[in-house]
């Protein structure tokens, strides 16, 4: 009896290094593929530009903009659109060019409905592209850019999202462009459904972001579809929770709210506080001092 | 060998306090319950995690769908919670029943006696008085609060002692009507004294303080890179989880704080785990060298066991529990064995873990193995952690091999000492029938 007993223990002892032993092969490559992509992506020096246009707007919404501000520039950035489909399909147009550290991506969607609902559901695209893209590049941070409801989906997305992958990937600078907080409402006092939301989870969104939200107005407060007040809003959303929240007004020629990404004084913002100085354009500098 | 029978005599005595004879009876009986949730557990972590070991190595993501992938989180989640989650309740029932039993009490009304009385200890008051769903303090009704709950569970027995009198052995009609009158008095003594433990709970600096300390414990141990504050700490957890008062805590992995965040991006920039800032990482160096089947090294103690030759109670629970102790989950050996409240088996089960972290320092300090600042998986066995936290370093394999082995040599004594004890009570047990 006893005899017998001992000796199922001792096949409990065989089959325990067995397994270990079995596991440890596998757990091998697992770890060597891991670590790679660890080191890859730690060591790399992309920093994209991830952009998201406004309702009823197509992937080629930003390319007068992003005609302007490689014109400003002696570095080109590479622009990659990605479009998802209603049925889930992503369509590439465009590539990211070997050795272009800021890259600009455009997110967009055949589904560029307005409204809360689909905000969520463009935010849940966003994700599985920005998923996607951090198997596909390495990066280990970005800034983010959003015109419009681009700016909502941007904000849903790091409240409801950006906790996966923040041990990883830092996004540095948020600017929302003309968006609307609180929809449609010019006051805080008629908070809309989502601009409660957003208030109530915004200890989400990570502490050493810096946002800037620019509004233009054509009137004293609207930009002809939405009102200031509403951009606004946003102080309720980011302050006091991101290191720092700016917000700048522009007013002139070309404020009306679709032809903010246009505008001129609009491009400067961005080259001053949404691109890198120091990245992505390497030669900036000297070739800045050559030509004065 | 006159020593050892001294020891084996001491422990014999103590097995006469009731006390001790009806804990022993308990953790007997909720093994099978343990056993249930702590496999449960393991599957879910490890299995069926997006950070579970087995779900990354075996690539599970390409062929289980997520919407599948969640019912079966949702099922395994469930049968954990039903099992562990609420173990205090089974628990505090079989130790009030065994209590009763042993002075021929009402065992069953003094179980549910025991149910009562925990449930209004644990209950938390809402804003408004008895609105929505019933809520209860998790942490008195799993693991965290065993000891607690063995000690109410055998005071409810004793009340049942001077309160009530001795019942005949058959549960005639009239004999069950008579009793239930009896029960009043323990019932109304225990809930009253529960009423007022769980006001004094519901204050919440008070239970805030009582939750955190183990937590708290955990974390020094891990997130500290001065060597005699792990141990500390690390002697401080293993004590706890001995105790009854603390459920290993190995189920998350460390790979956050700033100090491992250190350690990984220098080891990602350098390619190699030579020369991190921060060495002799606590949390590093327990998930790596002291954690061989989760808190005190109970994979050592089964391989221990299963090399000693008798057919032992000890054996069983050692096979039946080798699996989910692989992936260090350990909560069911503990309850088995039993380890908790087990004096023979203290000992290493505090001081084996202090050993490994210092020879691993050692090691560390003198170059023969590099620090470990790779991320692992949930679940990764105890004997590869340091292989794979060191991206792959074969002495460091080697010398969690040569360390696990210690370990097993450093149980066997203490193992053989535990079987004599079992064998001893059981001949005792014999000569009683």
């Amino acid at each position: 009896m006893n005899k017998q007993k001992a000796t199922h223990s001792q096949l409990v002892l065989v089959g325990l290094v067995v397994v270990l032993v079995l596991l440890a092969i596998p757990a091998y490559f697992w770890m060597k593929d891991t670590n790679e992509y660890l080191a890859a992506q730690h060591n790399s020096r992309m920093s994209p530009v991830i952009m998201i246009p406004g309702s009823s707007a197509t992937k080629n919404r930003f390319n007068p903009l992003i005609r302007k501000l490689n014109a400003d520039s002696p570095h080109k950035h590479s622009v990659l659109r990605l479009e998802v489909k209603n049925n889930g399909q992503i369509v590439r147009q465009g590539w990211i060019n070997q050795g272009d550290n800021e890259p600009f991506i455009v997110i967009s969607f055949e589904n560029n409905h307005d409204g809360y609902d689909n905000i969520k559901k463009q935010a849940a695209m966003v994700d599985k592209v920005f998923n996607k893209l951090t198997d596909d590049y390495n990066f280990n941070n970005f800034k983010a850019f959003g015109h419009s409801n681009g700016g909502l989906i941007w904000t849903y997305w790091l409240e409801h999202y950006y906790a996966n992958y923040a041990d990883s990937i830092t996004i540095k600078r948020l600017m929302t462009l003309g968006t609307p907080y609180n929809f449609a409402e010019a006051s805080v006092s008629h908070p809309t459904q989502m601009f409660s939301s957003f208030v109530k989870h915004r200890k989400k969104i990570p502490e050493n972001l810096l946002v800037y939200s620019v509004a233009g107005t054509e009137t004293y407060n609207s930009d002809g579809l939405v009102p200031e007040g509403s951009v606004d809003a946003g102080k309720y959303i980011f302050q006091k929770q991101v290191a720092h929240y700016t917000s700048m007004t522009v007013t002139g020629k070309d404020a009306q709210h679709s032809s903010l990404p246009q505008n001129k004084q609009i491009v400067r913002l961005i080259e001053e506080y949404l691109l890198d100085t120091d990245m992505g354009t390497t030669p900036a500098t000297p070739q800045k001092q050559r030509t004065p | 060998m006159e020593m050892q029978e001294k020891i084996i005599n001491q422990i014999q005595a103590l097995n006469h306090y009731s006390f001790v004879k009806v804990v022993r009876q308990t953790l007997i009986m909720i093994f099978p319950v343990v056993l249930v949730g702590t496999i449960a557990k393991m599957l879910l972590k490890t299995v069926f995690e997006l950070a579970g070991f087995i779900y990354n190595i075996a690539n599970l993501y390409k062929v289980i769908p997520q919407s599948v992938l969640r019912v079966i989180q949702f099922i395994l989640a469930n049968v954990s919670q039903l099992t562990l989650g609420i173990i205090g309740l089974y628990t505090i029932f079989l130790v009030a029943s065994c209590t009763a039993k042993l002075y021929r009490r009402d065992a069953n009304m003094a179980g549910i006696t025991g149910i009562v009385t925990l449930l209004v200890l644990a209950y938390r008051y809402g804003k408004v008085p008895a609105s929505g769903p019933v809520n209860f303090y998790a942490r008195l009704l799993n693991g965290n609060s065993l000891l607690l709950v063995l000690i109410i569970g055998y005071g409810i027995g004793q009340l049942y002692r001077w309160l009530t009198p001795p019942v005949a052995t058959e549960d005639s009609y009239p004999a069950v009507q008579a009793r239930v009158f009896a029960m009043l008095k323990p019932l109304a003594i225990a809930s009253l004294l529960a009423l007022v433990g769980g006001l004094v709970l519901n204050s919440y600096p008070i239970y805030n303080a009582w939750s955190t300390t183990y937590s708290g414990l955990v974390t020094v141990a891990q997130e500290h890179h001065q060597l005699w504050l792990t141990i500390l700490a690390s002697v401080a957890v293993t004590a706890m989880d001995w105790l009854g008062l603390g459920v290993p805590s190995s189920y998350t992995t460390m790979t956050s704080g700033i100090a491992f965040t250190a350690n990984l991006n220098y080891a990602l920039a350098h390619g190699s785990a030579w020369n991190v800032p921060y060495k002799y990482l606590g949390s590093s160096l327990y998930n790596s060298f002291a954690n061989f089947g989760g808190d005190g090294l109970v994979l050592a103690l089964i391989v221990a066991i299963l090399l000693t030759p008798s057919g032992s109670f000890m054996h069983r629970v050692a096979r039946w529990t080798a699996i989910p102790t692989l992936f260090n989950f350990n909560y069911a050996t503990m309850i088995g064995l039993p380890i908790i409240l087990n004096p023979v088996l203290v000992i290493p089960f505090i001081f084996l873990p202090i050993v490994n972290i210092i020879l691993a320092s050692l090691a560390i300090a003198v170059h023969l193995i590099p620090a470990t600042p790779y991320p692992v998986l949930l679940g990764t066995p105890g004997p590869l952690i340091s292989f794979l936290g060191s991206n792959g370093n074969w002495v460091s394999l080697a010398f969690a091999i040569a360390l696990l082995l210690v370990d097993v040599l450093a149980y066997l004594p203490f193992v053989r000492l535990a079987m004599m004890v079992e064998r001893r009570l059981q001949e005792e047990g014999a000569r009683h029938e």
